[in-house]
C-alpha cells in the first residue's frame, strides 16, 4: 500500500483513525483489511478494540492506559512494515458461498430491480451469481456486510422510502452495493432474495459469519427458504 | 439469587461493555453510565466490571430471598429496603447497605437531576459471559439476562461475595464511607442546590470543518434540550439547527460522538451505538464527561465548550487516579 495515501486523525480522545485515501474500491478494501489484521495481531498496550470501514481503520483505546502520541506512532511504525507488500486477493484469503432464493416472496424487488436495469430477472440473478463480491466493510448492524462489486449494469439507487421491516436473511442492492440483512430491520435497499445462512450468532466467535476483505458468491437456490435456519 | 418483583421501566443487566468485536458490527454496548456502573461495584467489593443492574427513570421492586451487600449510585431512585418485619429503611445513593434475609429493595422514579441508576449487588450478577462480556444488547437480543430487560419474576443468580455479612444481618446496615463528588457524574455537587451545570467538554470531530462558522457558533453559544426519544443508544437533543455537509460514506464513530442528521438537532451516541453511522461528526465529548451525558434528563438543559486532547487527556488521567486511590480505600472489603 501507499504510504502517502495513509493518514492518522483523532476520533474524540480516545480512538485514532486510520484512513487509506478516499476510494471505496477491493483494493483498498484489501489494504484496510491488511492493516486491520497487522493492528490485532500487534495487540498495542491500552488498546480495548479495532473497527474498519471501506477505507479507515479506527483504534479505540483506553485514554488512561495508552497515551495517543505513543500510540499513534506504534501504529504508522506498525502499518509501514506492510508497504510494499502487495495484499492477496481477499486479503483475508476466504471465499465465502452463500445461498440465495431469488424473487417471489424472498426477493420482492428482483421485478422491479429487473425493469430499472432493462433486463429481466433471470439475467439479474445470472450477473448478481456470476460477480466476485468483497466485503467492504461489517456496519450498520451486527454481522451486517456491505459487499462491493455489483456490476454496473445493476445500479439502482435507493428505494424513496424506506421499507419498516425487512426480514432477516434478505439480500438487497443499492448504487453499487449488495446487504445481508442480518435480522430482522428497517431498509431502504432493494430486496432481491433471501439466504438461510446465518449472518450474525453471538454464540459463535467470530459472531459474523463474513469478515471485511472475504470475497462472497452468491450461489442461487430454487425452494423456499426456512425460517428455523436463522438466528436474529 | 435476586428476584425481580415489578422490573421498573427498564432495567437490564449489564456491565463495562464488549470489546473486540466491532469488526463483527457487534458495539460496546454496557452501562451506559460506566463510572456510577464501576464505584456501585467497588463499594460492594466487587470488580469495577462485574455484571450490575441499570436502572431507566423508574426503578423495580427486587426481593432478596439471601441477604447482600448492595450500592445505588448514579441518579437517586428514593430507594427503600423493606425488611421481612415490615421495617422500612432509606437506601441513601452511593453507600453500601446491607440488605437483610427475605427483605425487598423497592426504588420509585429517578430524581430530576440524573435518569440512570446503578444497582451493584456484592458477587456481581452471575448471568452467561457472552462475547466477552455479561451486558444485555437489546436491539440484538442477547447477553445479559436471557437478551432482554427484566420482568417480574426473574430470578437472577448472584456470584460469591468477598465481603463479609455485617453482625446482625437481620438488619439493614447503611455503610457509612461515601464517594467524592469527582467520582461522580456531578463533579460539582448535586444540581438540585440550583446551580447551573457547567458546559459539557468536548473535542473537535472529523468532520467540523465541514460544517458552517454558524454551526459552529449555535453549537458552542445556544443551549440545547435532551428530547424523549433519547435511549441507550443516544442522547437527542434540540436546539438551534446545524447545517450538516453531505456525508457520501458511513464512518466508524465511538461513545460520545456528536452526529449531525438532515434535521440539524444533533445525537450524542451513548453505549448501544452502531460501530458506524453516515451522519457528519461536528464533535466528539470528551470521556471524562460521558457520565454526564449518560444522566443527562429529558428536557435538561445541555450547553457545549471546546477543550484539547491534551486538557481531556489530563482530566481523565485525574480521575482515574482518584477512582485508583479510592478503590485501594474500600480494599478492606475483600
Amino acid at each position: 500500500m501507499a504510504s502517502s495515501l495513509l493518514t492518522i486523525e483523532p476520533l474524540g480522545d480516545a480512538c485514532l483513525v486510520v484512513r487509506f485515501g478516499t476510494g471505496v474500491d477491493a483494493v483498498t478494501s484489501r489494504a484496510v483489511a491488511a492493516a486491520t489484521a497487522t493492528l490485532t495481531a500487534a495487540a498495542l498496550p491500552g488498546v480495548v478494540d479495532i473497527a474498519a470501514t471501506f477505507n479507515t481503520v479506527a483504534v479505540v483505546f483506553d485514554l488512561h492506559r495508552a497515551d495517543p502520541r505513543a500510540l499513534s506512532g506504534a501504529i504508522l511504525a506498525r502499518l509501514r512494515r506492510l508497504e510494499g507488500t502487495a495484499p492477496a486477493a481477499g486479503a483475508t484469503g476466504r471465499i465465502v458461498e452463500i445461498p440465495v432464493a431469488y424473487g417471489g416472496d424472498d426477493g420482492p424487488d428482483l421485478a422491479a430491480v429487473a425493469a430499472h436495469a432493462g433486463l429481466d430477472s433471470e439475467a439479474v440473478v445470472r450477473l448478481h451469481t456470476t460477480t466476485d463480491h468483497v466485503v467492504g466493510m461489517i456496519g450498520f448492524a451486527p454481522g451486517f456486510p456491505y459487499l462491493l462489486g455489483l456490476p454496473a449494469a445493476l445500479e439502482v439507487p435507493r428505494r424513496p422510502t424506506p421499507r419498516t421491516s425487512v426480514p432477516a436473511g434478505s439480500v438487497a442492492i443499492a448504487e453499487r452495493q449488495t446487504g445481508i440483512y442480518p435480522r430482522t430491520s428497517p431498509g431502504g435497499w432493494h430486496v432481491i432474495g433471501r439466504t438461510p445462512q446465518a449472518m450474525f450468532d453471538p454464540r459463535r466467535d467470530p459472531p459474523a459469519l463474513l469478515r471485511a476483505g472475504d470475497l462472497v458468491r452468491f450461489v442461487p437456490v430454487t425452494g423456499p427458504t426456512r425460517d428455523g435456519e436463522r438466528s436474529g | 439469587m435476586i428476584e425481580v418483583a415489578t422490573p421498573g421501566m427498564l432495567t437490564t443487566v449489564q456491565d463495562l461493555g464488549r470489546h473486540g468485536y466491532r469488526s463483527s458490527g457487534v458495539g460496546p454496548g454496557g452501562a451506559v453510565d460506566t463510572l456510577s456502573h464501576r464505584v456501585a461495584n467497588l463499594l460492594v467489593g466487587n470488580p469495577a466490571d462485574a455484571a450490575a443492574l441499570e436502572i431507566t427513570l423508574f426503578g423495580p421492586r427486587i426481593g432478596f430471598p439471601t441477604g447482600a451487600w448492595v450500592a445505588m449510585t448514579g441518579a437517586t431512585v428514593g430507594a427503600v429496603v423493606v425488611t421481612a418485619d415490615g421495617r422500612s429503611t432509606p437506601v441513601p445513593a452511593w453507600h453500601p447497605i446491607w440488605v437483610p434475609d427475605g427483605a425487598t429493595l423497592i426504588c420509585g422514579p429517578c430524581a430530576p437531576h440524573g435518569c440512570r441508576s446503578s444497582l451493584a449487588v456484592a458477587g456481581g450478577l452471575d448471568v452467561p459471559l457472552l462475547l466477552g462480556g455479561r451486558g444485555t444488547d437489546l436491539r440484538s437480543g442477547f447477553g445479559g439476562y436471557q437478551g432482554r430487560a427484566l420482568r417480574a419474576g426473574d430470578q437472577i443468580a448472584v456470584g460469591a461475595a468477598l465481603r463479609k455479612p455485617p453482625a446482625d444481618r437481620h438488619l439493614a446496615v447503611v455503610d457509612p464511607r461515601t464517594v467524592p463528588p469527582e467520582l461522580t457524574p456531578w463533579p460539582n455537587g448535586s444540581p438540585a442546590n440550583g446551580a447551573a451545570p457547567p458546559p459539557i467538554r468536548v473535542l473537535r470531530g472529523p468532520e467540523f470543518d465541514a460544517f458552517p462558522t454558524a454551526s459552529h457558533e449555535a453549537l458552542f453559544n445556544t443551549p440545547f434540550v435532551v428530547t424523549p426519544d433519547s435511549d441507550r443508544s443516544g442522547c437527542r437533543l434540540s436546539g438551534t439547527a446545524l447545517a450538516p455537509p453531505t456525508m457520501t460514506l458511513s464512518e466508524v464513530v465511538v461513545a460520545g460522538t456528536i452526529q449531525v442528521p438532515p434535521s440539524g438537532q444533533p445525537i450524542v451516541l451513548a453505549a448501544d451505538h452502531p460501530v458506524t453511522g453516515g451522519y457528519p461528526r461536528i464533535a466528539v465529548v470528551a470521556t471524562i464527561d460521558l457520565p454526564r451525558i449518560a444522566q443527562a434528563f429529558l428536557g435538561a438543559p445541555l450547553s457545549f465548550i471546546e477543550i484539547g486532547h491534551d486538557e481531556a487527556q489530563r482530566l481523565l488521567r485525574e480521575r482515574e487516579q482518584s477512582l485508583r486511590i479510592f478503590a485501594l480505600g474500600l480494599e478492606y472489603l475483600r
